[in-house]
């Protein structure tokens, strides 16, 4: 009974402390992936930290791609990184779920709209490459699900994604 | 040996939840001159923990058709009609004077209010009414409703409730998101619904009794209809992709919402007694947010197959849309007035997201207000005011704003975010 009287502290603080952190690590966090070039098994580890682990310059090791406002055209750099992650899934077993996100700017259904044609542009980009559409899932979350939180161009900028999330 | 954990929760549940700001901004003309003297309690009784003139006079106050007169400019401060001397009014340049008193008995509360014409020094009404602990605030704002139903000629908006969603945590994995129902004014609040995953878009049934909203709990938005008494509920639309913006037909039988099972997101009417679905909009566009206008035969609806977001109107049973807006390069999210003559929407303006107005009749938008990311607005059942979502701080809050502008509150919370209000209908 005692024990359960130390708890209900500790839980409070660990709730303070991960609400505190900025760090975006939900259970669509580091999922166990095979294959030597994916880098994301380090739990705790920010999402866009994920390139620092792996091997510099590695597009595989990026697993987020970024959009311009109101806008779902896939980027040169965007392109990159969804290409090297079509070549592995072409050739493995393996699935993903593509998250759509948008910035907090604007209606919230609309947002659900416009973060399900981000994932849409990004799956298309999997299926021209040769992944088959039954490995590929698609979500929106809107503006649900920031990365960050805030209002400065640079959080808005980092909420405007997909997320490349291994299942 | 559950001590420890039970004093913690009352200590939560105690916390007072809300604080009300209002804002009075722009000139005072036309706002109705009215004192509301703070209530008397008579007998031997303990006092309720507010005072119910308070009460009457902030809603008379919020809603901007009104201007209370300060407690400290009061020359006198009677509880009952006979006590009054109509000069000091008269002197004080007031149209209007309420006064009143409450008689604790038991568990429950006299309440008598008046309402006085201070010109004529004539009663327009006089009412007894009995309350309990739990409905007192509740007593006050029907006593504001009467007298502005007298003295304005339309019923009143201040009994009534708000749905919204409140957020915790929401960028780490101990996000948490609520859907709460309180009284229009942020007190009360109950949690109706809770989640680690979005909860999104509450809308109120025609009759008050049930909330369709969008849950992301099976890891894909789907569209539920939940009773708000029973806490029973049903899934109405879980299909592949997008299942978004539920919005009620004014009979209540049938639920607009946006699917994108077909391709992209378009507008579709469930019928939820038979359960059939009818799509309205075909393009490969955004179509989405869609309202009902209040006589049922149009609904008003988000596109951007112009190319930017803007506001759409099609007959309810299908066709052709005709395009509504055209100031500005971003509006999204309407709804319509009551009396169906404007919709309020979300408009971009000098580089921030407002709330805008827009006449129907002729296609002009008053934007109402002047914060970054506002969103979301609602209009009271009267039509008097809108609720929406705004950031203060960094921080999600509820506002609202008379529809002239003029008058705009905040309700805060205390703790998360708060957003995506939807004024309940007056069910009396």
């Amino acid at each position: 009974m005692k024990i359960s009287v130390k708890l209900a502290p500790l839980a409070l603080s660990a709730v303070l402390l991960a609400g505190c952190s900025g760090m975006s690590n939900r259970k669509d966090g580091p999922a166990p992936v095979a294959g030597g070039a994916d880098t994301s098994g380090a739990a705790g580890e920010s999402r866009y930290g994920a390139n620092r682990l792996g091997t510099p310059g590695d597009p595989l090791s990026q697993k987020v791609v970024f959009f311009e406002y109101d806008s779902n055209e896939v980027t040169p750099e965007g392109r990159t990184i969804l290409l090297a992650h079509a070549r592995k899934l072409a050739s493995s077993r393996g699935s993903v779920t593509l998250e759509g996100h948008t910035d907090e700017r604007g209606a919230r259904e609309y947002n659900i709209a416009l973060g399900e044609r981000r994932a849409t542009a990004a799956r298309d980009i999997l299926t021209g490459a040769g992944v088959s559409a039954g490995q590929i899932l698609t979500i929106s979350y809107g503006e649900e699900r920031p990365a960050e939180a805030g209002g400065s161009d640079d959080v808005l900028a980092k909420n405007r994604r997909v997320e490349i999330v291994y299942r | 040996m559950k001590r420890p954990f039970t004093i913690l929760l009352l200590m939560l549940l105690a916390a007072p939840a809300w604080s009300l700001t209002i804002q009075i901004t722009g000139g005072t003309e036309g706002a109705l001159p009215i004192a509301v003297v703070p209530f008397g309690t008579a007998g031997s009784g303990e006092a309720p923990m507010f005072n119910l003139g308070e009460i009457v006079a902030s809603d008379l106050k919020r809603c901007g058709r009104f201007r209370t007169l300060d407690e400290k400019d009061m020359v006198a401060k009677p509880n009952v009609g006979t006590q009054v001397d109509f000069k000091d009014w008269r002197a004080l340049k007031q149209d209007y004077l309420v006064v009143g008193q409450v008689t604790p008995s038991g568990d429950s509360y006299q309440v008598r209010f008046e309402l006085l014409d201070v010109n004529k020094g004539q009663q327009l009404l006089g009412y007894n009414m009995t309350s309990n602990a739990r409905d007192l605030r509740s007593t006050a704002h029907q006593i504001a409703d009467m007298i502005y139903e007298k003295i304005i000629g339309e019923p009143g908006s201040f009994n009534t409730r708000v749905a919204y969603i409140t957020a915790k945590g929401e960028t780490t994995v101990n996000s948490q998101i609520a859907l709460q129902v309180s009284d229009s004014d942020g007190f009360n609040p109950q949690t109706i619904v809770s989640s680690h995953d979005p909860l999104m878009s509450p809308a109120w049934s025609p009759d008050g009794r049930r909330i369709a909203y969008v849950s992301f709990e099976l890891d894909q938005p789907s569209i539920y209809v939940q009773d708000v008494f029973t806490g029973k509920r049903t899934k109405v639309a879980s299909y592949r992709g997008i299942n978004s913006a539920p919005a009620w037909s004014p009979d209540g039988k049938k639920l607009a919402m946006t699917l994108s099972k077909d391709g992209n997101p378009d507008i579709y009417v469930y019928d939820l007694d038979g359960g059939g679905l009818n799509r309205i909009t075909n393009h490969f566009s955004i179509d989405t947010e869609a309202s009902w206008s209040p006589d049922g035969h149009k609904l008003a609806f988000t596109s951007d197959r112009g190319g930017k977001p803007q506001i759409y109107e099609v007959s309810a049973g299908g066709g052709e849309p005709r395009r509504v807006t055209f100031e500005g390069s971003y509006n999204a999210r309407a709804s319509y007035s009551p009396n169906g003559k404007s919709l309020a929407l979300v408009t971009q303006s000098s580089g921030g997201y407002r709330i805008g107005l827009v006449d129907l009749a002729n296609g002009s938008m008053q934007v109402l207000t002047d914060g970054r990311v506002d969103e979301s607005p609602s209009f009271a059942p009267n039509g008097s005011m809108i609720i929406y979502a705004t950031k203060e701080g960094g921080k999600g809050v509820l506002a609202a704003v008379s529809v002239d502008g003029r008058v705009k509150q905040r309700l805060s919370v205390q703790a998360g975010d708060v957003r995506e209000p939807d004024w309940a209908p007056n069910v009396k």
